[in-house]
């Protein structure tokens, strides 16, 4: 079975905090070969190492869609890899992939799960709805580590 | 008929903000040059009124992602100089200890993903991972070294939390602290490889007459105690800072441009200004590299920079070494009583001196704060370096011109140089 590291990238503002509470909410099911870190930045992607056959990173994401949609990529994907520095102090978490990818520092599976969230203003509460879209993104994920080998298939929500 | 010339490098970014770079030519000559700083005041020396002295450690941090450690420690520096109180020499270590954390994780960044792209004309750090992905590797591990000592020691990697007035809330367990030891063994020999290798980049042959200021210290290299100490040979304690340097408002930037008061000249803070005050008090693994590169003092090439981060480096590594090789804990803070005062200091952050003074009042609550960071100081010594650049790359076309200006820029200020990494530059002619 897969060694499955699952990386919930988030902070703790406001709504930004989904892909933290996703990975808790996972690591609280103990899913065998399966562990959970939380990270601050993507740029922390980078210092992950062990042998991992596939690592499942979940963030909080904004665009065009409405909040509450999920989306799944499975590395490598343009539009991922077309993202850019959202600061200066680190990368965006394309940008931080591409870079693990050159260096040689990916497991052989990598999978991005986003959840679409409305805001991620600092000094805000994790609103419902976002609670409610980690509950979906950790039952789904689980039902794709359990059922099979293969990477979570796109869904929108 | 007047022929102009103009070089705009539009979105430097954030240096803690926004930046951008505007360069006027009139007639082959260089009219004006402006580092314009555009972010929006940030407000912190006014957050901080009225808050409690035991809240400063934590507000200060939030100033900057990559040197939080250095705004704690001139903070609380200064409220202790204010107060009279005396850190014990194991409070002491265990600051230094912090520094070397956040030297280590802000210079490898610097050194590898940000500054050494330039040498080899490449646009990224991603881009010079596809032709030295060792050396970029040993770059990433050297950072993370860095961030884990900022976690065990500072409670987490970023905007660490176990600062206080009068020491730390907690000391780590010696067993924390040993689980380092073995990374930070190989760090050592990884920092002396990477300066090695910083050593064979071109380096442009380009001596500013600076003057250098940071602190200095007659027994170590100086992190957060000292004289503020000049190449010209003068020094003075850090209540002095504001008589001998002031900052002055300039039209294109709202950062404010730190100047000698008595001459109205910038003046270098950094590493480079670090390394050419206080070489003999670096390490002497630190000091040896130097000797075997040929790193000869003084240095006033901005670009050997780099070199100097790599000194800094190793000497963090060995210093740090030392001190998690006998680490016992001790108690982790001294008591503070509050009462009516006002104190300063000034620290060395990984870009340079950084400056905070404090006015408290009888409830331990602070009634004033400045705050002058490294940036500020060189921001106009930026300007005036390359302002004597330009005319050696003016016959270059302007995409060349733009490119190492950015990388005279980048010499100075990790965080300008992340951000001018990917700037948009428009030039426009008449």
């Amino acid at each position: 079975m897969l060694r499955t590291l699952v990386i919930g990238i988030g902070s703790h503002h406001g709504d930004d905090r989904l892909g933290w509470l996703a990975a808790e909410l996972i690591g609280m099911r103990d899913l065998p070969n399966v562990e959970v870190r939380l990270l601050a930045t993507p740029g922390r992607l980078l210092n992950i190492s062990g042998p991992w056959d596939h690592w499942l990173v979940m963030d909080a994401c904004r665009g065009d869609d409405p909040p509450g949609t999920i989306h799944a990529f499975a590395w490598p994907d343009e539009r991922l890899a077309d993202t850019h520095f959202t600061g200066t102090h680190d990368l965006a978490l394309g940008e931080a992939l591409r870079l693990a990818e050159t260096l040689e520092l990916l497991p052989p599976r990598v999978t991005i799960i986003a959840g679409q969230v409305s805001t991620d203003r600092p000094g805000l509460e994790v609103t419902r709805a976002t609670h409610a879209l980690a509950e979906r993104i950790s039952s789904y994920v689980a039902e794709q580590l359990a059922a099979s080998d293969s990477c979570p298939e796109p869904r929108h929500a | 008929m007047t022929e102009t010339r103009q070089i705009r490098v539009q979105a430097l970014a954030r240096v803690e903000g926004e930046g951008g770079l505007e360069i006027d030519l009139e007639n082959g000559a260089v009219r004006d040059v402006r580092l314009r700083i555009f972010e929006p005041p940030r407000f912190f020396e006014a957050f901080l009124r009225g808050r409690s002295l035991n809240d400063v450690p934590d507000i200060v941090a939030r100033i900057c992602g990559i040197c939080p450690v250095a705004y704690q420690m001139s903070a609380v520096h200064a409220i202790e100089a204010a107060l009279g109180a005396q850190v014990s020499p194991f409070i002491r270590r265990l600051r230094r200890l912090l520094y070397c954390g956040e030297w280590i994780e802000s210079h490898a960044l610097h050194m590898h993903l940000l500054h050494a792209p330039d040498f080899f004309g490449r646009a990224s750090g991603l881009e010079l991972a596809q032709t030295h992905p060792e050396e970029l590797r040993r770059g990433l591990r050297l950072k993370k070294h860095g961030n884990e000592l900022l976690d065990v020691l500072g409670g987490r990697a970023i905007h660490p939390i176990n600062v206080r007035v009068g020491g730390f809330h907690r000391a780590p367990k010696a067993d924390e602290f040993a689980r380092l030891i073995p990374d930070f063994e190989w760090g050592l020999d990884a920092a002396v490889q990477a300066t090695r290798w910083a050593a064979t980049f071109p380096f442009p042959e380009f001596t500013p007459d600076y003057e250098f200021v940071a602190v200095t210290h007659p027994d170590e290299y100086a992190m957060n105690e000292g004289s503020i100490t000049s190449s010209t040979g003068e020094a003075w304690p850090a209540h002095e800072f504001e008589s001998v340097f002031e900052e002055r408002q300039a039209p294109h930037s709202t950062a404010l441009h730190a100047v000698r008061r008595d001459t109205g000249s910038p003046y270098l803070v950094g590493p480079l200004a670090r390394v050419n005050l206080s070489f003999s008090r670096l390490s002497p693994i630190a000091q040896e590299v130097a000797a075997s590169i040929g790193f000869e003092l003084p240095c006033r090439n901005p670009f050997r920079a780099i070199i100097a981060r790599g000194l800094e480096v190793i000497h963090a590594y060995d210093e740090a070494l030392q001190i998690l090789r006998n680490y016992q804990a001790e108690p982790p803070r001294v008591a503070v009583p509050h009462r009516a005062a006002e104190g300063c200091a000034a620290t060395e952050a990984p870009r340079g001196l950084l400056y905070h003074r404090y006015r408290l009042n009888d409830e331990g609550r602070v009634e004033f704060a400045k705050i002058v960071p490294p940036t500020s100081q060189n921001q106009l010594r930026i300007e005036t370096d390359l302002r004597a650049w330009l005319p050696d790359v003016l016959s270059e076309p302007d995409d060349v011109v733009a490119r190492t200006c950015e990388n005279v820029v980048r010499n100075h200020d990790p965080c300008i140089s992340c951000s001018t990494h990917f700037l948009r530059v428009r030039i426009a002619r008449k």
